[in-house]
């Protein structure tokens, strides 16, 4: 793994980025769109299953409004991060905050996955419903504060990182 | 410009932002990044219900319902949280090319969503005009894009230097 680690940090696509000074901030211009897409559409949803917005529409209704653009900004949001790591891969590697966040998105990942798996399932019992079952507002009690944890922690990278050490950084080394 | 950022700087909150508030910072941006999720997922709910590409079956004055509010109560939080991002840096966003593109860049968005506003309010007729549908449809793809460069003028400040 450690091999594989420093082979993408030395490819040329990490040094392509490394030397140019306008691509690294540029691809996490579209990495901070994306992953705000990613929450703030989620959200969406979330707060529909808590039964505190988008009462009167039918939970199904929500989901296809919001699901696509969750997908679509996801996809970008990997493939944006996938190059930001890819740059500094295994700086990114040994940092704690850029860990926290990956097991964060696991576990956004397993939950989504419980819930469209079995939740979900019983969806025409409750679709229209404001207040849904314990299992459905769980899931999107969980979903938004992991999601949230994500932005936090994403965020702390870019305090915990070397490459960008500032004031702050110093205080924050046990993340790092 | 410069000797204000100076100013500012010396004052005693900047200070303290500067040394003992070191987790300060980043704890502010996470909440600046929450509020622009809440404001861009609001703007792109509402701009793809424009481009007919979402919401289906929900009129375009009940979208903007549903989001105008939130993106109302998301910018005053964006206004605060990046009023103390400056008063924590204040010469390394003042004096900066990149903060101006994006202030200049928000305010075309708010003109541009005031106006949108102000045609939902007033004419719900004005949404079903089909003679209105080009003009529609280029105000939601000329709105997303100002926003998005909002987002780039913003993660940029962090990289220019003058």
């Amino acid at each position: 793994m450690q091999n594989f680690i420093s082979w993408l940090g030395q490819s040329s696509v990490a040094q392509a980025i490394q030397i140019s000074g306008w691509m690294f901030p540029t691809i996490e211009s579209v990495h901070v769109i994306a992953i705000s897409l990613v929450v703030g559409v989620i959200a969406i949803m979330d707060l529909r299953l808590l039964g505190l917005t988008s009462g009167t529409r039918a939970v199904t209704a929500v989901s296809r409004d919001t699901l696509p653009w969750v997908w679509a900004a996801f996809v970008l949001a990997v493939i944006s991060g996938a190059l930001m790591f890819v740059s500094n891969a295994e700086t990114y590697y040994n940092n704690r905050a850029f860990l926290i966040k990956m097991g964060l998105m696991v576990l956004a990942g397993i939950n989504m996955l419980v819930f469209e798996l079995i939740t979900f399932r019983s969806v025409a019992q409750w679709d229209r419903d404001v207040s849904l079952p314990a299992p459905a507002k769980i899931a999107a009690a969980l979903s938004l504060s992991l999601w949230i944890g994500v932005v936090v922690f994403g965020r702390l990278i870019g305090f915990t990182l070397d490459f960008f050490s500032g004031g702050a950084s110093q205080y924050l080394t046990t993340l790092r | 410009m410069l000797t204000f950022a100076e100013w500012i700087a010396q004052t005693a909150i900047s200070q303290w932002l500067q040394v003992q508030g070191w987790w300060f910072v980043p704890a502010v941006q996470s909440i600046h990044i929450l509020a622009i999720a809440v404001v861009l997922s609001s703007l792109l709910m509402l701009n793809t219900r424009l481009l007919g590409l979402s919401g289906s079956g929900l009129s375009i004055p009940q979208v903007a319902h549903r989001y105008l509010p939130w993106l109302w109560w998301g910018l005053p939080i964006l206004a605060v949280t990046g009023t103390l991002l400056i008063v924590a840096e204040p010469v390394r966003s003042l004096w900066n090319v990149a903060f101006w593109i994006k202030m200049a860049l928000l305010l075309v968005a708010l003109v541009l969503t005031l106006r949108f506003q102000g045609y939902a309010r007033m004419d719900p007729g004005f949404w079903e005009n089909a003679a209105n549908k080009t003009r529609i449809r280029g105000y939601a793809v000329l709105s997303l894009l100002v926003w998005l460069g909002i987002v780039f003028g913003g993660r940029w400040i962090g990289y220019v230097n003058a």
